[in-house]
């Protein structure tokens, strides 16, 4: 594959997406891919790898994730990279974690993070709502029927073991 | 009446160990007279145990009330601190655990949908990769003012409040309002969104949410 092949799709990979409902994703449907590239799954996945080999120097990794039944493609930073949230939005989220990872359904009732942060005193209401906002638009929870459960970058951005980590993190930290 | 002895023996550390299990599963930590209590009510049992269960308990039950100290010394370190700053502490360290995805531009530069579907490729191009990205940027060609806005104008009384087939859009604007249409929406003043094969447009993103910005200069180019 040449480098130009290399860069078109590295650009893909990292793209950001706008929904139509206003929710931010990240990368390219696999379908698309194929589709743009005329290449069957197996080839597609070989030209990926090739991808793969390319950007693990750079301490990259090609990842897919699976957002409402689509398969689609991006690149991971390994170790650290830019943020779309600020320390309190990421908090709350740390929270979300907590109280997701103790119910068995992983979803949490809006009421319940309220009762958490609001009624004593961590945050104010129209600060949650904000960052509630935000943290559903970045793709890291989604919002149903008064409930949160995680997003896809959140399933992807973290590994199990990092959101047991944080979960007791958490425990420590907010009481 | 040994064996009597021994049973009571575990009993006693598996209560133990159930009711700190118990008390760490909701990060709740007794006051450190009750665990001091507990401990050395523990402690000399060490003498009598004899079998792994008995030792891998103790093991267990020493794990715990070390695991509960560390809860109790936190939050008296925390407790001194605001709820505000506690939060975005977790914040730190919800950020040091991240993996993040990589996006190589803060701002989106592809419209939903939009991206593979609404290319009208040449045979040559279509083999290419380019095709992956959304093209070129060229701008309405030097006009005047007044004729600027005069193609603004038609524009959005074609498409404004619409829903237009995706194939109906060639026919309905001239390549001047095309490439209009194509300036607008890079340039965020209105947002073009492609779903079902059908194009609408949408009010630009308000302060502070993510811009909508996406790219029609494809059907320019046809």
């Amino acid at each position: 594959m040449s480098d130009e092949v290399i860069q078109e799709l590295f650009v893909a990979l990292t793209s950001r997406w706008v929904r139509p409902d206003g929710r931010l994703a990240i990368g390219v449907p696999t379908s698309r891919l194929a589709q743009t590239l005329r290449l069957e799954p197996p080839a597609l996945r070989a030209k990926l790898q090739e991808v793969q080999d390319k950007v693990a120097e750079l301490g990259l990794e090609v990842r897919s994730y699976t957002e409402d039944g689509e398969e689609w493609q991006c690149i991971c930073a390994a170790t650290g990279g830019p943020v779309d949230l600020d320390l309190l939005a990421q908090g709350v989220l740390g929270v979300i974690i907590r109280l997701a990872l103790e119910r068995r359904t992983r979803s949490v009732p809006l009421k319940l993070l309220k009762d958490a942060l609001i009624r004593r005193d961590y945050i104010t209401e129209s600060e949650l709502q904000r960052i509630i906002r935000d943290l559903d638009r970045h793709g890291y929870i989604r919002r149903k029927k008064g409930s949160l459960s995680f997003g896809f970058r959140t399933q992807l951005e973290f590994t199990e073991e990092a959101l047991q980590q944080i979960k007791e993190e958490v425990a420590s930290t907010i009481f | 009446m040994r064996d009597e002895v021994l049973d009571r023996l575990t009993c006693e550390l598996w209560e133990m160990a159930s009711k700190y299990r118990r008390l760490l599963r909701r990060d709740a930590a007794p006051p450190t007279a009750e665990s001091e209590a507990d401990r050395q009510k523990v402690s000399p049992l060490y003498a009598h145990l004899q079998t792994s269960i008995d030792r891998h308990l103790d093991g267990e039950v020493y794990k715990l009330l070390t695991r509960t100290q560390n809860l109790r010394d936190e939050r008296a370190l925390w407790s001194s601190t605001s709820p505000r700053r506690r939060l975005a502490r977790i914040g730190v360290e919800v950020a040091i655990r991240r993996q993040p995805m990589l996006c190589t531009s803060q701002r989106p530069i592809l419209s939903f949908r939009g991206l593979l579907r609404s290319l009208s490729l040449t045979p040559e191009e279509e083999s290419r990769p380019q095709s992956l990205l959304p093209g070129t940027k060229k701008d309405v060609p030097d006009l005047p003012k007044e004729r600027l806005e005069a193609l603004q104008i038609a524009v959005t009384s074609k498409l404004g409040g619409r829903s237009i087939a995706l194939e109906e859009l060639p026919k309905l604007l001239t390549p001047d309002e095309a490439t209009m249409l194509s300036q607008m929406a890079r340039k965020g003043e209105v947002v073009v969104l492609v779903q079902d094969g059908h194009v609408t447009l949408a009010k630009p993103s308000g302060k502070g949410e993510p811009p909508r910005t996406s790219v029609a200069i494809l059907i320019a180019s046809k």
